[in-house]
């Protein structure tokens, strides 16, 4: 049992913020994603847990007990770095050794857990190896290794996948999904990659420029965007955006952009200018409707075999539109219109770039 | 062909930075009037040893090479040992006024040797050490060098394998004996083999704080072979190739982590 608690924690250096004072609770077994581009504060945040770095303001506690100053070491948290931080001059056995040589348990356990862990890790052949005769790809194994033979109450992990090409990174998402369901443990996960936050995360706290914008779950984050910024950072491709104002207009609402104009129903409150958020997976080649309607250009078509991306130029703003392969493309070139689905649009308020708004498309 | 020029070119320089030496070992093995001959005789008549009996026997080499690999031996671990821990709190602690305090101490590399001799010598004699190994070997047991060379080294180590260690539960004095020094072998051979031949060859401080034979150095003793002998020249040379044999041994067994260790982190910034 491990939850974990951030009280106004904060880290101000001596120019600027780069983590404002937040609330977060971590339930015991969660796999809790901090993501964001670079420069959000979320690796910051991950060492203030791990005791490597000290908060300006706040306190943290472990299953309730404050450890806002305590060492690193007596923490009970265990760190796999993104270039794995493993011990060169050691084998792989005495990099997974190490920390519990250092706790003085018998030699007997020691041997037990690291052939155990080396088992689960598929790594028995490579025990007697040293870290620069592996692959990256062993190495990230050693270094998850490393950290599991502690049994410790938390797992931090700093962006472990970033240095594994792009199929390894695939399988090894997959592995760490089930490593997680295996031990059961609450893990604290960071990157910069919304696929991974959004494939192993059961919560994702999604950061910019120090300052939480969203908190929830993956899907929370995809279909409920809180901001203009989460919508256009989760997804692949991205949330689309186009600016333009709104109206009412009897029962309706009427988004008016260049080259643009959508007839939508929902509740709507605010009227004026505004963002109009579409994911490309909502956008269909159509001009079946005839009160809305977004004529663009098409400047790239990306074929990826299972859909097709295509990007438009709608007035002076780009479009992206993933539409199933079946379809027949349009080619580049081409004017089309297209249409929104049936899944919710979302409306940002120009100034603040919150979401006020999830409307839809009306028939 | 541009290999073989380059190989060439290798060549030549190796001879002339060889060639003193060389012509030392050729003059130690000739007779007397071979060497006071016009022009010089390159490859003696017969190999003529006497000089080398003669220069053991006008000073005591042997015991001066014991007191010299004493000296050096004493100061080489002293190095080793102040310069690896001042080097790692240079490179791995974090405490006030550090940058200011690593400039200060490599400030104190552009004070000449010879400018503080004088008080040195005052200091040793004051402690009662002239004439004994303590006096030779203490006061050369901390080095600014040896410490920047051992803190730009440290640096190139990983930040992130100090930190996993931090919380696998090492530490500092740990880390220091069971990371830093295993990993810094090729600049702490470095360090050893600076720190040795720069005391075997030292001449300055061992004349002045020994006044008998039997805490002399080697580099006296040659000085002793040109004064005693007038210009006996295959007798100095015979002196000269007894003393530096062993250290060129020395060199020959840790060239390869001297190169290593002057060459590494040189890729890094």
């Amino acid at each position: 049992m491990s939850t974990i608690e951030f009280k106004q924690i904060s880290k101000v250096y001596a120019d600027h913020t780069a983590v404002a004072p937040f609330d977060l609770t971590i339930a015991d077994g969660e796999f809790l994603v901090l993501v964001g581009p670079s420069g959000c504060g979320k690796t910051t945040t991950l060492r203030m847990l791990s005791g490597l770095e000290m908060p300006s303001s706040g306190q943290i506690f472990i299953d309730g007990k404050e450890i806002t100053h305590v060492e690193p070491k007596d923490r009970d948290i265990a760190m796999v770095f993104q270039n794995y931080a493993l011990y060169p001059h050691m084998t792989v056995y005495e990099n997974m050794a190490y920390a519990l040589k250092l706790r003085k348990v018998d030699k007997k356990t020691i041997q037990t857990t690291v052939n155990k862990t080396a088992a689960m890790l598929d790594l028995q052949k490579l025990l007697d190896r040293y870290p620069r005769q592996l692959s990256g790809g062993q190495q990230q194994r050693v270094a998850l290794g490393r950290a599991i033979v502690r049994k410790p109450k938390v797992f931090l992990m700093d962006e472990p996948l970033s240095n594994l090409d792009a199929k390894l990174r695939v399988q090894t998402r997959t592995e760490l999904i089930q490593l997680h369901n295996r031990l059961n443990a609450t893990i604290v996960y960071v990157t910069h990659d919304q696929i991974e936050a959004m494939t192993m995360g059961t919560r994702i706290v999604l950061m910019k420029d120090g300052i939480i914008q969203q908190i929830g779950t993956p899907m929370e984050l995809y279909r409920k965007p809180t901001n203009r910024f989460v919508a256009g950072f989760i997804g692949m491709p991205p949330m689309q955006f186009l600016s333009g104002s709104i109206k009412k207009e009897a029962d309706f609402i009427i988004f008016q952009g260049e080259n643009c104009r959508l007839k939508l129903r929902g509740e709507c409150q605010s009227s004026g200018d505004v963002y109009l958020g579409i994911r490309p997976e909502n956008l269909k080649l159509s001009s079946k409707n005839q009160s809305s309607i977004i004529k663009g250009t098409v400047t790239v078509i990306e074929n990826i075999g299972s859909e097709v991306i295509v990007h438009l130029t709608v007035g002076h703003e780009q479009l992206v539109a993933k539409i199933p392969a079946a379809t027949e493309p349009p080619l580049q070139g081409d004017s089309v219109t297209v249409l929104p689905d049936e899944a919710p649009i979302h409306i940002f308020d120009k100034a603040t770039e919150k979401t006020i708004a999830r409307l839809y498309i009306a028939p | 062909m541009k290999k073989y020029l380059h190989y060439l070119l290798l060549i030549v320089l190796a001879v002339i930075i060889l060639a003193p030496f060389l012509y030392a070992l050729v003059v130690s093995f000739e007779s007397a009037e071979e060497t006071l001959a016009f022009p010089p005789v390159l490859l003696p008549a017969h190999l003529a040893t006497d000089s080398y009996s003669k220069a053991l026997a006008t000073a005591p080499l042997l015991s001066f090479i014991v007191n010299s690999f004493v000296v050096s031996l004493l100061v080489t671990a002293g190095q080793i040992i102040t310069c690896s821990l001042a080097a790692y709190a240079f490179a791995f602690l974090k405490f006030p006024c550090k940058k200011i305090l690593f400039i200060l101490f490599l400030s104190t590399m552009m004070i000449p040797a010879e400018s503080i001799i004088i008080p040195n010598y005052f200091t040793v004699r004051s402690l009662d050490w002239l004439n004994s190994y303590q006096g030779l070997s203490i006061p050369f047991m901390a080095s600014a060098f040896g410490t920047f060379l051992l803190r730009q080294y440290f640096q190139t180590l990983p930040k992130e394998i100090y930190e996993a260690a931090r919380m696998d539960g090492c530490g500092r004095l740990r880390f220091f004996l069971t990371m830093v020094l295993p990993l810094s072998k090729p600049a702490l051979a470095t360090l050893a083999v600076y720190a040795f031949l720069t005391t075997y060859n030292q001449y300055m401080w061992p004349l002045l704080i020994t006044s008998s034979d039997n805490m002399r150095t080697v580099q006296i003793g040659l000085a002793m072979l040109q004064w005693d002998q007038g210009i006996s020249w295959n007798t100095t040379m015979a002196g000269i190739v007894i003393v530096s044999l062993p250290t060129i041994l020395l060199l020959i067994l840790g060239q390869k982590q001297l190169v290593k260790g002057l060459t590494a982190g040189s890729t890094k910034g």
